[in-house]
């Protein structure tokens, strides 16, 4: 995939993620994406040894900076993110209601006493069987990247 | 080209329902999906080293679905019926596996405990007396990072001052995303962790539960 697919296809996931609402998962990348990616440098550098009159030698040190993402990788991250959040979620879900035995999962927030969300089995597998294909979808396309 | 990527956004499409949005529509739900996901976790580990697991309510006895909080609260909160593991090995005390608790630390302040397994008899006491478990009652914590992308130094520079406060031995970092900075620093300061843990990677999976599985035999052992 060319840097241009990679960027197109970047801002049409970007759009559908905001849709469905996972805008926030899409900020996370955004973020990422602006902090770049952390890389290590070697350096040759003077060493600040101010008691030394003879000549100073040289020391190669390793600095750390940050890299830019190539759109390719900017994708790879957004695919990446997709398959922990959707696919890795509902999986986790599954999990959770297999260990227990127990029909339902129930979050509910300390200061109220309302509902704020849930999870049961039924649930866990009607979205299993749509996130499989999209994580083989997934896995596929990154082979492209 | 351009219809791979239009099938790509169909998949997503497809695969994100109302269903699913409603779950995964915000940080904090997926965190709350992904720490209930470590406490399984920790129940397996328990049943696997022969502890029998009873579901509890902290209203009614026996519980008939997981109630859990959303954000971190005191294990003596009334607000709603939460639920909590209970962890019986044959010839020790029991303990307990809760989610989103506050322990009290060394210097006597607060701290949250995502994921903590506490003596049954500290948590009696607790609920009781409508105070704190103490961190040294801890058997095993785990702090639980969802992200979905890589992890940020901060949260390593916040567990160690974490683990300063309740003990470092079987307190976790656990995280479904990677940082090799994360990885590097934990492991310099000799904490424990691990990364990369999901339903989709069974290998990282099956090591944590290991890890757990260690927690819960050296437990066993100290009361045989």
């Amino acid at each position: 995939m060319n840097s241009e697919d990679a960027r197109r296809t970047f801002e049409a996931l970007s759009e559908t993620l905001e849709k469905v609402g996972l805008g926030w998962m899409l900020s996370q990348v955004r973020q990422e994406i602006a902090f770049g990616r952390a890389v290590t440098k070697t350096l040759s550098v003077v060493p600040e040894d101010f008691g030394v009159v003879e000549r100073q030698r040289r020391q190669r040190v390793r600095f750390v900076c940050a890299q830019e993402y190539t759109p390719q990788q900017q994708l790879a991250l957004l695919v990446d993110a997709i398959e922990q959040t959707v696919v890795g979620s509902i999986e986790m879900q599954s999990s959770v209601l297999d260990t227990a035995k127990l029909p339902v999962a129930r979050f509910f927030s300390d200061d109220g006493q309302h509902e704020q969300h849930s999870f049961t089995h039924d649930d866990v597998r009607a979205n299993k069987s749509s996130t499989h294909k999209l994580r083989r979808e997934l896995l596929e396309d990154a082979n492209g990247f | 080209m351009a219809s791979d990527r239009q099938e790509l956004i169909n998949q997503i499409q497809l695969a994100i329902g109302p269903g699913v949005a409603a779950t995964l529509g915000n940080a904090a739900a997926v965190n709350d999906v992904f720490e209930a996901y470590v406490w399984a976790l920790v129940v397996e580990a328990a049943r696997n080293e022969g502890a029998t697991i009873s579901y509890r309510s902290i209203f009614n006895g026996t519980a008939s679905s997981l109630v859990f909080r959303t954000s971190l609260g005191a294990i003596f909160s009334i607000a709603n019926p939460y639920s909590y593991a209970r962890i019986a090995f044959p010839g020790c005390p029991n303990v307990e596996a809760h989610i989103g608790i506050f322990v009290s630390g060394r210097s006597g302040v607060q701290h949250e405990c995502d994921v903590a397994v506490i003596y049954q008899s500290e948590a009696d006491t607790c609920r009781q007396s409508q105070v704190h478990p103490r961190s040294s009652k801890l058997l095993l914590s785990v702090e639980c990072k969802f992200y979905s992308t890589n992890l940020r130094i901060d949260l390593a520079r916040s567990f160690l001052g974490l683990t300063e406060e309740i003990q470092q031995r079987d307190r976790f970092f656990v995280s479904n995303a990677a940082s090799d900075s994360v990885s590097k620093m934990l492991t310099t300061h000799d904490r424990s962790w691990e990364t990369q843990v999901s339903p989709l990677d069974q290998r990282l999976q099956n090591r944590l539960r290991g890890y757990f599985e260690t927690a819960f035999e050296h437990f066993k052992a100290r009361h045989r």
